[in-house]
């Protein structure tokens, strides 16, 4: 399957505003490369300053770069427009004109939207005014946004001008779905909207690009995520893999009188590494299953009261992922 | 596409409080100066009766000769003078230009033996008809003079139209439309220019409205010049035409200037004072150092160069000016676009 984004060795400097580097060159992105499928809905995680909305605004065409940039097969670099057609984002904030009405805005961005995706499934005889139309009211109605449709946006909450970020964002039927942030602001509820919209979009086989802080969010809304730190991208894991630590392993808690000796045993049997013992239980990372576990503990003799495999959550992966590597920092690399 | 997008613009850029401001300022200002000319015309027609010879508008052969012959006095010492001060000469207006225009007007009387009809001149772009305050006078006074509101409406839409959208970050969410940023600058431009010219229609017109209501048509014929050539005579009401043409050329120049002043700092408050600090203060300041006729407040005015009498600073015509013109204007719309184009747009 084509990829509908594909990125490649993206790199991108800055010089330094404020601070003691002022004007200093700033690696913000560091040759960073990954792909995103229809369908799939990837996350972008990251501490701040780790180079993620800067990758996302030369994504979305808003900032230079150098490497490559390909949305559903039109090279951002050179055909910036036709790249373009491809992308709904939200960057940043949903800032939209907040004098005028969600109706209005959505009109507006609609009106200058590609108007070939803006007809996909319209009859080519159908005036383009009613074809907006049509998508504005689908788009309210898909963000629950239509009973407020015709208030300005200045009153709306935060929550609010998210749906509404992501019904300008849907309102040409992207390829590629750019979110920076979408949770920003939203009580419970809302984000366990936004997470169902989501997967309801990547099931119409948009490919969703998510950048979030909010590690167990991610966790349930998307297929994959990639980790950023530094500029780099240092994990780019599946969420059902994400249990697997290192090279295939697991982490196994094994319940048992006596912990110690056993923690010898699978240590010389099964090479378990990262051994932590309790008064009545054991724990360690193993690529060993945990039939062969308990199998072996039991052959040679030991009391096993319970095997379970631990539950790796994100935030266990991005904490070791970015704290490996030194610590946070908050700017990239001075040079 | 492209009208879609220029649309748009025109929509963000109309601003209900700015143009309500606009119209109740003008309002006012028509008011009070239709109020004053009116009283200022009573106190001359007192002050002028039998006095009406002293503002000679009909030559005969005799005066007009005479008066050439005056000027070409004071043209001869006006070029003497310029030899005389060498480059400081162009630290202040020129004379040179100015006698030549009334020269050039008087040998074009004689020549077309104007004599005994009642003749208006224009100066400056402005009618003089004689004593008393006429329509058309009063239009184009009033009118040269609110051309300043004019600008600064257009410098304020024109500053803030890229301005207002980094400020508030909406211009992430319109540079990632399927359109090319050229596309956005062009549209921004267009629709800044479009209210600038319907902000200075709509001024002029009111200010022909009140000047026709209020006092009476000049009546009489009018020599037209355009940088001290091209003389020709014909209705005084023509002086409408002329003065609406150039200052329009004027108030579009300010409205670019706004538009990049704004555009490359993306601040809107520079891009509204930028403009206003060229007319009042850099003109001034660069014209002491003998370099004013290079200056875009010197050469965005060229309503002076229709009729005689015309104040410029040394050393420059209309085609000076026209260059001029042209190297800002198009240095300031190809550094809009360049900036646009090239700058990230966070």
């Amino acid at each position: 399957m084509d990829s509908v984004l594909t990125v490649n060795g993206l790199t991108k400097y800055y010089h330094a505003r404020r601070g003691a580097s002022k004007g200093a060159l700033i690696k913000a992105v560091d040759g960073i490369s990954f792909e995103v499928y229809p369908g799939e809905v990837v996350g972008f995680l990251g501490p701040n300053g780790a180079g993620k909305t800067t990758a996302i605004k030369a994504i979305t065409g808003l900032a230079s770069y150098s490497g490559s940039i390909v949305i559903n097969g039109f090279d951002l670099a050179k055909d910036h427009v036709g790249a373009l057609t491809q992308l709904g984002a939200i960057v940043e904030n949903p800032d939209l004109y907040q004098n005028k009405t969600a109706r209005w805005n959505l009109k507006y961005f609609a009106s200058i939207s590609d108007e070939a995706r803006l007809r996909k499934g319209f009859d080519a005889a159908t005036p383009l005014k009613t074809v907006i139309e049509r998508r504005v009211n689908k788009a309210l109605e898909t963000v629950g946004l239509s009973e407020r449709a015709d208030t300005a946006v200045k009153t709306f909450s935060l929550g609010m001008k998210q749906r509404l970020g992501i019904a300008q964002a849907l309102i040409a039927e992207p390829k590629l779905l750019i979110l920076d942030e979408p949770a920003n602001g939203l009580d419970p509820d809302g984000i366990k909207e936004i997470r169902s919209l989501i997967r309801e979009l990547a099931g119409r086989g948009i490919g969703v690009f998510v950048s979030s802080h909010q590690l167990h969010e991610m966790q349930l809304m998307c297929d994959r995520v990639l980790i950023i730190s530094h500029g780099k991208i240092v994990a780019d894991k599946k969420i059902e893999d994400l249990a697997k630590s290192g090279e295939g392993a697991v982490r196994v808690t094994v319940r048992t009188d006596s912990p110690d000796d056993a923690a010898r045993f699978v240590g010389e049997r099964f090479g378990a590494k990262d051994v932590v013992t309790n008064a009545n239980s054991l724990s360690f990372s193993t690529s060993a299953t945990i039939a062969e576990i308990t199998k072996e503990l039991v052959i040679a003799g030991f009391n096993v009261y319970g095997v379970s495999e631990d539950e790796i959550s994100l935030e266990d992966v991005f904490m070791r992922e970015v704290h490996s590597g030194g610590g946070i920092k908050e700017d990239g690399d001075v040079r | 596409m492209f009208g879609r997008l220029y649309l748009g613009e025109l929509r963000k850029q109309t601003s209900k409080s700015a143009i309500i401001t606009l119209v109740i300022i003008m309002a006012v200002l028509l008011l009070l100066t239709a109020v004053l000319f009116d009283a200022l015309n009573d106190i001359m027609e007192e002050t002028l009766q039998g006095a009406e010879e002293n503002f000679e508008t009909v030559y005969t052969e005799e005066t007009a000769k005479q008066f050439l012959e005056y000027y070409r006095k004071e043209l001869d010492k006006a070029v003497a003078a310029k030899e005389e001060a060498g480059f400081d000469y162009y630290r202040n207006y020129d004379s040179v230009y100015m006698y030549e225009s009334y020269v050039a007007f008087m040998e074009y009387v004689i020549d077309n033996e104007l004599y005994g009809v009642e003749i208006a001149s224009v100066s400056n772009g402005v009618l003089n008809a004689g004593a008393g305050v006429t329509a058309e006078t009063f239009t184009t006074t009033v009118g040269s003079m609110l051309i300043l509101l004019v600008v600064i409406y257009a410098a304020i839409v024109a500053g803030g139209t890229f301005a207002d959208e980094y400020k508030r970050g909406t211009v992430k969410m319109l540079l990632i439309r399927p359109v090319s940023r050229n596309a956005v600058t062009t549209a921004k431009l267009l629709s800044a220019l479009t209210h600038t010219v319907a902000a200075y229609t709509v001024m002029f017109a009111c200010t022909a409205i009140v000047g026709y209501a209020v006092f009476p048509a000049a009546g009489a014929k009018a020599v037209f010049s355009f940088n001290n050539s091209a003389f020709s005579l014909s209705a005084s009401s023509n002086v409408l035409g002329t003065m609406y043409a150039t200052n329009l050329v004027t108030v579009l120049t300010y409205a670019v200037l706004a538009f990049a002043a704004g555009t490359l700092t993306r601040n809107k408050v520079f891009g509204i004072i930028a403009p206003i600090i060229l007319i009042e203060v850099a003109g001034a300041i660069i014209s002491m150092f003998g370099l004013g006729r290079f200056f875009i407040t010197d050469a965005a005015d060229w309503s002076k160069f229709v009729g005689i009498g015309t104040v410029l600073y040394g050393g420059s015509n209309f085609f000076i000016s026209l260059a001029v013109w042209a190297v800002w204007v198009a240095a300031s719309v190809v550094g809009t676009y360049c900036s646009v184009l090239k700058r990230d747009a966070v």
